[in-house]
């Protein structure tokens, strides 16, 4: 058994390992940093502690309405190292058992070798992330 | 053995700050040969380092420091005089002391090839100089270690059977001892049953003597036999001391596995010539009687020549911890977290001006602002932590070139951050180096020409503003400012036209371009292609400048100024569209506004003219990837200097000069070139700071 965290980003539900998880915050003032990736969004003051922000749904390629508003900065800690991901809201923590996990062929190459499954609780879809891999941080 | 590790740590941290001081007092006698009480010193170091090494099982290490200790000791009772000779073994032991200590270090037992000739060598030194021992016949019988006499103790119940021979000779002592109001005790340390470590006990007994203050005049067994772990569970010590003998027997005690202690006075023991438990003193406990093995014999080590004078004990108490820096910089993000906490709250307070509040805010405010001092100063560490091996860096390299010098050190309790410290020693070498090997002129050389036959090298440090000033003075032969050029102009490195106008400062500048080097010949020192130009590198990756004064025949001055601490930095604080960028203060040439039409276009790459320097013009807006602003009549330019290139930064607004506190950015951002980090200002706001290296 595995605790996941489950969060919304516009449509979608996604999860990351509760482990990887240091603290949920609210939107805060971002400072652009000019000739980065585009999928980080700049960096934020996280009490004293400069954490890059990555908005994931660049890297997923997900289309979000043009007036969407992220409102939480999920901040992880991977490696020893802060990043914030831009999310809507967080929703709750699950257990979840990961031999049971969905595995769905995704037509977005995006997706491709950054997901570990699709959770199935109730008549929620909850994308896993392999965040590590979303990240560009596998070892 | 994981607990062995810890003692492993300790004694190569201990071993290490020995090893330094030992060069230090070796240094001191070069130059004074005569100088008993650094001989004394060197003594004690020796012996607390064989003691240590012995402790640990590094009988290599703990041989070696015995020869060496020995041969200190026949220097000490005048029977071997210090020369050149003995000198230059003494510091090739030294080396090989520290060989032999990374050895262990990195997971070896100490025992290098080199220790083992070395210690040869020593002893062929002894060995060489023992027929002088016989001129002194009151020393023969201290130091030549007396045949052990065997005897069979025909009084069973005698604790401390002492030889009639030895008694004489002890007695002398003795007499010397009370002469100065000191104690001569007995002690017989029994060890308790099945023993693990015997010598680690017996080095621990006689490291406890020595932090004690007391002086060991005689053993039984020898130091050899202890050494070689020739001994039972008894260890007989006749000790010169001032301490009480009951403090003496608890201290003991308190060494594990021990079993009894006996204290006797001198007298008692000798004239009863059976054990006397001296119970009135109270320093033991319990009566014992047992002694099978009274064979005697004299000490060699820690004989005095006049007990009456016991060393010195420095005790050199360690004030000090050692924290990773990690921790450090964990202390200092937590401070600065503090400040913006500390100033969001008075933010937040100052609209209902609540007069309470103020005073206690203003307090608030204070004991941060000294927080943030001490946690800046915490990571400081003093220079001497690198001038520490200059003398005898220098002195090594003054002999192989054949050069007389006299080195002096001034201000190395000047602190500086640790990071700095660690990085500054590299350049300095360089620079010491060039001053010996260029500077200082032969002694010939230099009575030809007037001057002092032994030249002179100063290595300074100060603090001067918000840095520290370092500088190398040689009284040397200076530096050919035409010799320069030429070689300059040779090479191309300026034209005809530049060189006509060039200042004396600027010529001597050209010295850190790479690929000059006015030696015409290299030697084995410098030219080994590392030149000025890989100091002038160095200093100004640790955000810092070098400067060079010279002056034909009469020497050269190399002054490095550092910035304190390189966590924090001066920076200049500019706006580009909304947002706040730092430029390292020490990479700022000037600023100026510059009006529109000075801005020329050069192949497609804006320029503008600066003291008549074409200077190219990067504006940040447009590296940025934001839209220009709008027919500016004026516009603020930085000029930054990198090296000896320059360029204009144009940036929309200058903010002021303000001391950041620097921060990586992350592994995320480790592909954005533009940018060395962040800081966060006072207001929460981050500002990236420009890395003016990258942006040419």
């Amino acid at each position: 058994m595995k605790d996941v965290l489950s969060f919304q980003i516009h449509n979608q539900e996604f999860a990351v390992e509760v482990d990887l998880i240091e603290i949920v915050s609210d939107m805060a003032d971002i400072t652009p940093i000019p000739n980065s990736r585009q999928s980080i969004k700049g960096v934020i003051n996280l009490r004293g502690r400069i954490v890059p922000i990555v908005d994931i749904t660049d890297i997923l390629r997900l289309n979000l309405p043009s007036d969407h508003v992220y409102r939480n900065i999920l901040v992880l800690k991977v490696d020893e190292e802060e990043i914030g991901i831009l999310v809507d809201l967080v929703n709750n923590v699950l257990s979840i058992d990961e031999t049971k996990l969905e595995n769905l062929q995704s037509r977005n190459e995006f997706y491709a070798g950054k997901v570990n499954g699709v959770i199935k609780k109730d008549n929620r879809l909850i994308v896993f992330l392999d965040i590590r891999a979303v990240l560009g941080m596998e070892e | 053995m994981g607990e062995m590790d810890v003692y492993l740590s300790v004694f190569l941290d201990e071993a290490r700050e020995n090893l330094q001081n030992l060069n230090d007092a070796l240094l001191g006698l070069e130059s004074d040969m005569k100088n008993l009480e650094k001989v004394n010193e060197i003594f004690r170091i020796m012996h607390t380092l064989k003691g240590m090494a012995g402790t640990l099982g590094f009988d290599g290490l703990a041989k070696l420091c015995h020869t060496m200790e020995n041969t200190f000791d026949k220097i000490r009772n005048h029977q071997m005089t210090v020369n050149e000779d003995i000198i230059d073994l003494l510091f090739k032991g030294l080396d090989t002391l520290g060989e032999s200590l990374d050895d262990i270090a990195s997971g070896g037992n100490g025992d290098t090839q080199a220790v083992k000739t070395l210690k040869d060598g020593f002893e062929s030194i002894l060995k060489g100089q023992k027929s002088e021992q016989k001129v002194e016949p009151f020393k023969q019988a201290q130091v030549k270690e007396e045949p052990i006499q065997e005897k069979t103790v025909s009084s069973v119940d005698s604790a401390f059977f002492i030889e009639d021979s030895t008694k004489v000779i002890l007695k002398n002592v003795y007499d010397k001892a009370k002469e100065r109001g000191l104690n001569f005790y007995f002690i017989k340390v029994t060890l308790s049953e099945g023993v693990q470590l015997k010598l680690a006990r017996a080095f621990m007994i006689q490291h406890k003597f020595d932090e004690m203050g007391c002086e060991v005049v005689y053993s039984d067994p020898s130091t050899e036999d202890i050494e070689s772990e020739k001994f039972d569970r008894e260890l007989v010590f006749g000790i010169v001391t001032s301490v009480d003998p009951k403090f003496l027997a608890e201290n003991l005690k308190s060494i594990s596995e021990v079993e009894k202690i006996q204290i006797d006075d001198f007298f008692t023991s000798v004239n009863k010539k059976a054990v006397v438990t001296d119970d009135a003193d109270g320093a033991a406990s319990e009566k014992h009687v047992d002694s099978q093995n009274a064979e005697l014999s004299e000490e060699s080590e820690h004989k005095d020549d006049n007990p009456a004078q016991p060393t010195k004990k420095k005790l050199k108490l360690s004030q000090s911890i050692r924290v990773d820096i990690n921790k450090l910089d964990e202390l200092m993000n937590l401070m600065a977290e503090l400040v913006i906490a500390r100033s969001r709250i008075a933010e937040t307070l100052k609209k209902f001006s609540i007069k309470e509040v103020d005073e206690s805010l203003s307090q608030l405010s204070r004991i941060t602002l000294d927080l943030q001092n001490v946690v800046m100063k915490v990571r400081m560490v003093p220079v001497s932590f690198v001038f520490n091996r200059f003398p005898r860096l220098t002195r090594d390299i003054a002999k192989e070139l054949g050069k007389e010098i006299n080195f002096i050190m001034q201000g190395e309790e000047t602190e500086l951050d640790r990071t700095v410290v660690d990085e500054i020693g590299d350049p300095l070498i360089h620079l010491l180096r060039n001053s010996l090997d260029h500077g200082i002129e032969s002694p010939e050389e230099r009575i030809a020409k007037g001057k002092p036959k032994i030249g002179t090298i100063r290595l300074s440090a100060r603090h001067e503003g918000n840095g520290v000033i370092i500088e190398i003075e040689d009284d040397g032969k200076g530096m050919d400012k035409e010799k320069i050029l030429k070689k300059a102009l040779e090479k191309g490195l300026v034209d005809q036209t530049t060189a006509s106008s060039m200042k004396d400062e600027e010529i001597l500048a050209l010295s850190f371009l790479p690929g000059l080097s006015t030696k015409d010949k290299a030697t084995e020192l410098s030219g080994r292609g590392v030149g000025m130009d890989v100091v002038k590198s160095t200093v100004e990756s640790l955000k810092g400048t070098v400067t060079l004064e010279s002056e034909k025949g009469r020497g050269t001055i190399v002054r490095i100024r550092m910035p304190l601490t390189l966590a924090i930095i001066e920076a200049l604080l500019v706006t580009v569209k909304d947002y706040v960028y730092a430029i390292p203060i020490a990479n700022i040439d000037t600023t100026q506004k510059i009006a529109d039409g000075e801005i020329k276009v050069v192949q497609d790459r804006e320029v503008f003219m600066l003291r008549g320097e074409v200077i190219p013009v990067i504006r940040l807006r447009e590296l940025f990837g934001y839209s220009r602003t709008e027919n500016l009549k004026q516009e603020n330019i930085v000029i930054i200097k990198v090296g000896n290139k320059k360029y204009g930064v144009i940036v929309d607004k200058l903010l002021g000069q303000d001391d950041i506190v620097i921060k990586s950015l992350g592994s995320m951002l480790s592909d954005v070139k533009e940018f060395s980090g962040g800081a966060i200002l006072g207001d929460g706001r981050i500002a990236l700071i420009l890395d003016v290296s990258s942006l040419m």
